[in-house]
């Protein structure tokens, strides 16, 4: 009955609702509804398991409990207890473990005790489960008061400060890379660079929306950012000065391809520590496999020199390296360590699930590899950790800022939320990716954030409208993942991107054990390493 | 906790709840932090007022005694409740629906068994 696992805990069976001698009505239906009494608590007392994911590392084991995405550490009994509770119909099979636990049958009490008696007191189990309740991993019933009802769906508080904004300041590039999601960097539209005066309106508008957020973000994108230097030098003064007035401080960052860095440019970005992303796939061969001038001339060369300067005389901010990683480019390793011997203090990897030309797309076979090798990283990062030792993977740094923290996530990230994208004009957009969109417009900097549209978005967007999700154990560290992607794969924003499912779970699994594994051994690494860095 | 032991900082914040402490880090962060968490009485058929918007009694939708079952979970209810799960398993055993049964709840006495 394996198939009647998905349903939540609290489901009642439609037979429960009709009068005596009308189950026949009940003939035509799908078998999971007329089943569904396996969900329903006995009248005696009995407990079930919550949705937990239950994970050994380094010969201790844990529980991950999926609502509050919590994690403990587990002694014998309350593992033996959580492993007894979990139903046999259900064991996890590599393909199903996602879906292992939610609305799994009731064990009764009784039966927990005389399973465990022999080796410990009543009152140990007695203890056991009641620490196994206090934080969620299960539930009792057959007890007064124990009646469990569907978490409300709450939207975030409104108006939501706004934390960082994405100005695309120059609707245009000098590379013409292949997979670009701005179609070559002008998103389709006519090229044109910001205007002084909408940079400004953009600053003010952060500035008045940021509510009692002291520290805010100015993100300088394109198309290529430093085709529009000069607007980039005013707004970072303007900015200094205007958040000085209101005593709030601007942070600012830019995601570039290197082509323009000079030494002055280079001297700017490290007097007004500008946090610099280069967007680098890794050595020459695979580099100019896509990341291409416009008459197919390969951009390694070029960048290489710029790149080696950047990282020398720009001392401020550590700069980060960011490899998109497309069809035919799986050699992860290499390009890693390629890059960080270059000089980049971080290497952060975005693997291409969808594309609007799906030949950019990784195979599903790709992104396994890609798997293997983030896996390989993982377990050099903690050793290094456990040495007290940073390593540069940044995909494995914000998985573990994430779980260290337990941020429980009804979005998948803070588009629309606290992170907007500026167009060319001054429109707003959910988020840089979708610029100039019309559909994904929502007002602009000088009008206003459109509340109503930001609203209809908030409440469609929420997790628990994506069916894919509410059984998987990831759901509120994925939440569903990238709308951008979503949109390319299924043409919808809300849908979630299920064609990952399965590899994004291992990758949350990997992350929990290294998590567990340096936080055992080096707990003050979080603190040291981990909680200062901002998100790369 | 003796069987359990926290690791991150939301389990960590889950304990010092437990205990009665602030969660870590800025209050107001720490109440949206726990927004959608599956803690305390809003997930239990357990509204906890004790009069309705009268004044009386008449209009809640189960009798004021049904806030003894506040007191059986980790809820915010100051007082004391047979402990069901190792002294007094059978407590509630007359009391199948809370809002039918109420009245079969029977005081205990722990020196007179």
């Amino acid at each position: 009955m394996s198939h009647a696992h998905g349903l939540p805990h609290n489901f009642l069976p439609l037979s429960h609702l009709l009068p005596a001698g009308a189950a026949g009505l009940l003939a035509g239906l799908p078998e999971a509804v007329a089943e569904a009494p396996l969900c329903v608590p006995p009248d005696e007392p009995a407990v079930l398991l919550s949705d937990v994911r239950e994970f050994g590392a380094a010969g201790s084991s844990y529980v991950f409990v999926v609502d509050v995405t919590a994690v403990f550490s587990l002694d014998g009994l309350s593992r033996d207890i959580l492993r007894f509770l979990r139903p046999q119909q259900s064991a996890p099979a590599a393909a199903t473990e996602g879906r292992q636990t939610a609305g799994a049958g009731y064990v009764l009490l009784k039966d927990i005790f005389s399973a465990f008696e022999a080796a410990h007191g009543r009152q140990e189990i007695g203890e056991a489960l009641r620490e196994l309740r206090s934080i969620r991993a299960v539930r009792f019933s057959g007890f007064a008061g124990e009646e469990w009802k569907t978490p409300q769906r709450h939207l975030p508080p409104a108006p939501f400060p706004q934390r960082s904004l994405v100005l695309n300041v120059a609707n245009d590039c000098n590379l013409g890379c292949s997979y670009c999601f701005a179609a070559q960097g002008d998103y389709g539209t006519p090229k044109r660079m910001m205007q002084e005066e909408t940079a400004r309106s953009s600053v003010d508008f952060l500035l008045a929306n940021s509510a009692d957020q002291k520290n805010v973000t100015l993100v300088f994108f394109g198309g290529e950012p430093l085709m529009n230097l000069g607007l980039i030098r005013r707004v970072v003064a303007y900015a200094g000065e205007a958040s000085a007035k209101v005593g709030k401080h601007v942070d600012f960052t830019m995601t570039t391809n290197a082509t323009g860095l000079t030494t002055e440019v280079i001297d700017f970005l490290s007097v007004n520590r500008i946090g610099v992303s280069v967007s680098i796939d890794g050595p020459k061969e695979y580099n100019d496999l896509r990341r291409t001038y416009r008459n197919g001339m390969g951009s390694y060369d070029h960048v290489r020199p710029r790149i080696l300067e950047l990282l020398q005389r720009h001392k401020t901010r550590p700069v980060a390296a960011r490899a998109t990683l497309t069809h035919g480019i799986t050699a992860v390793e290499e390009c890693f360590w390629h890059l960080l011997e270059m000089g980049f203090h971080e290497v952060g990897f975005a693997p291409v699930t969808s594309s609007a030309q799906e030949d950019f797309a990784l195979t599903s076979e790709e992104l396994w590899t890609v798997l293997e090798a983030f896996r390989k990283l993982s377990d050099i990062y903690v050793e290094r950790a456990l040495k007290n030792e940073f390593f540069g993977f940044s995909n494995l740094s914000n998985l573990l800022g994430e779980l260290h923290t337990g941020i429980s996530k009804n979005y998948p990230c803070g588009a629309g939320l606290g992170l907007l994208g500026v167009g060319a004009d001054g429109d707003l957009y959910l988020c840089h990716r979708f610029s100039e969109s019309p559909a994904h417009r929502m007002g602009s900097v000088q009008e206003g954030l459109d509340v109503a549209r930001q609203t209809d978005f908030l409440s469609r967007a929420h997790l628990s409208n994506k069916p894919n999700c509410n059984t998987c154990w990831v759901r509120h560290v994925c939440a569903g993942g990238c709308y951008h992607e979503a949109n390319t794969h299924y043409g919808s924003l809300y849908h979630a991107n299920a064609h990952y499912c399965e590899w994004i779970r291992s990758w949350i699994d990997l992350g929990l054990h290294a998590y567990a594994r340096i936080m055992e051994s080096n707990p003050d690494f979080f603190p040291q390493f981990i909680e200062k860095r901002g998100a790369v | 906790m003796k069987h359990v032991r926290p690791l991150n900082k939301k389990a960590r914040n889950f304990e010092k709840q437990l205990a009665g402490k602030p969660a870590e880090g800025d209050p107001k962060e720490s109440v949206s932090a726990m927004q959608g968490a599956s803690m305390g009485c809003s997930l239990i058929f357990d509204p906890g007022w004790e009069v309705d918007s009268t004044g009386g009694v008449t209009g809640l939708c189960q009798p004021v005694e049904a806030d003894l079952y506040g007191c059986a979970d980790d809820c915010w209810w100051p007082a004391q409740v047979p402990d069901q799960l190792t002294s007094f398993p059978d407590w509630a055993d007359k009391c199948a629906a809370a809002e039918r049964d109420w009245k079969n709840l029977d005081l205990l006495n722990p020196d007179k068994p």
